[in-house]
């Protein structure tokens, strides 16, 4: 009974990454050929099916209704594919730099939350953790959130990122947590990818390539490996 | 058909606007009420459930009538059980769930449904000054309309809900203002 089980090496947060290349690898040919199987409706092929869903990213898990996930990530594949939840943590992981300042901006819910069924009680937890976005959003968007949150974000957080770096983001402080989240969100609405895919992808390059910009350059050698 | 509930499935109808299991039960005490499922189901394990009562302990008899589709007839499948629900059930077509439609790609048939209206509003505005630059070269396109249709339509689903709404219609027409106040 166990013959029809996919065993993606990877996260849900895989399909609101863009690059199709790592969808094969990391999900498994099986696993894209089932996604194209169950997405033919509206989409002929890989490409098409991966702009679908990031263009809706709220549907997938109503398309995945009744697949059997295993492997390393099967909790949280369980979780997504039966009740469409997905965790709203932060998944990349920052190398340390020290850093005192501290942002104004509550954004506590990862960009992978988009992928949850928008029920009452997920829209809370984006009302209560992720309240900054609603000054720059009136709702979720359920459709192209990418190109909506590119629009809305304000052009000063994003000029953080690019000027500080991600990693610097990171390990900026909202009262006595870290803005993790906000890092994920600068670096998805600039790449258009996750930066902890790219990380298992090897592309730590990538993602910590403005390292050498935070204020504790020795970081870079330690932690990127290129 | 199948006496019980569905087993698992997507429900076509926000949670929100489901009955509760224990509201319904209590109408069937009274009466001998048979609760009606029906189910789209997509071949590879999708079902898509139409019902006015949330699943759970439910003290009604339950009936389940199931229709296979295979896999890439899900578009006129969904279409098939929204037009249903909206025409024979009289459902408000607001309380289809979005994601749904946009999953089995209904979207273009049920924009408000789907969109923002700020989406739907910059739309409109760009398909009018489109329409603004055709007819300046003297061409005429009928395609602007299909907002003011699709509000006409809305209303009359409005008013044949609920015919006190007429009423506040009527008063809205006669003085538009009183609307504004509403919002302060």
């Amino acid at each position: 009974m166990y013959i029809n089980v996919l065993k993606p090496r990877v996260d849900p947060c895989i399909f609101l990454h863009s690059n199709v290349d790592d969808w094969l690898a990391l999900l498994g040919y099986d696993f894209v050929r089932e996604l194209v199987r169950r997405f033919r409706h509206v989409a002929a092929e890989v490409d098409d099916v991966a702009r679908y869903i990031l263009e809706n990213p709220g549907i997938v898990s109503i398309g995945l209704r009744g697949v059997e996930v295993g492997g390393p990530y099967r909790r949280e594949w369980r979780l997504f594919v039966e009740s469409g939840y997905v965790e709203p943590r932060a998944r990349a992981r920052w190398p340390y730099t020290p850093n005192d300042e501290s942002l104004d901006v509550r954004l506590q819910v990862s960009p992978c939350f988009l992928l949850a069924t928008l029920t009452r009680d997920v829209g809370a937890v984006w009302r209560n953790r992720a309240a900054s976005l609603f000054s720059w959003v009136s709702a979720v968007p359920r459709h192209k959130p990418l190109e909506v949150f590119r629009e809305a974000f304000p052009l000063w957080l994003r000029e953080l990122g690019w000027s500080h770096g991600y990693v610097w983001v990171a390990w900026t402080r909202w009262r006595d947590r870290r803005n993790r989240h906000l890092a994920e969100w600068l670096y998805w609405l600039d790449t258009g990818r996750m930066p902890h895919i790219d990380a298992i992808r090897g592309r730590a390059g990538a993602v910590y390539e403005t390292a050498g910009r935070t204020k504790k350059p020795a970081a870079e050698g330690l932690y990127v490996s290129s | 058909m199948r006496w019980g509930m569905p087993q698992r499935g997507v429900y076509l109808l926000k949670e929100v606007y489901m009955a509760e299991p224990s509201e319904a039960s209590s109408y069937c005490r009274r009466d001998s009420f048979v609760v009606v499922y029906i189910v789209a189901s997509l071949d590879g394990g999708l079902d898509v459930v139409y019902g006015r009562v949330k699943p759970g302990a439910l003290e009604c008899p339950a009936a389940t009538f199931t229709r296979r589709f295979p896999r890439a007839e899900a578009r006129s499948a969904v279409k098939t059980l929204v037009d249903f629900a909206v025409k024979v059930d009289k459902v408000p077509l607001f309380q289809v769930n979005p994601e749904v439609l946009r999953f089995a790609g209904l979207c273009d048939d049920y924009p408000l449904v789907c969109e923002d209206p700020a989406v739907v509003i910059k739309r409109l505005m760009a398909n009018a000054a489109d329409k603004r630059t055709h007819s300046q070269r003297g061409v005429s396109t009928a395609s602007g309309m299909w907002l003011v249709e699709e509000l006409a339509r809305i209303l009359r689903e409005k008013l044949e809900l609920d015919s006190g709404f007429a009423e506040v219609l009527k008063r809205v027409i006669e003085d538009p203002d009183r609307l504004r106040e509403c919002y302060v």
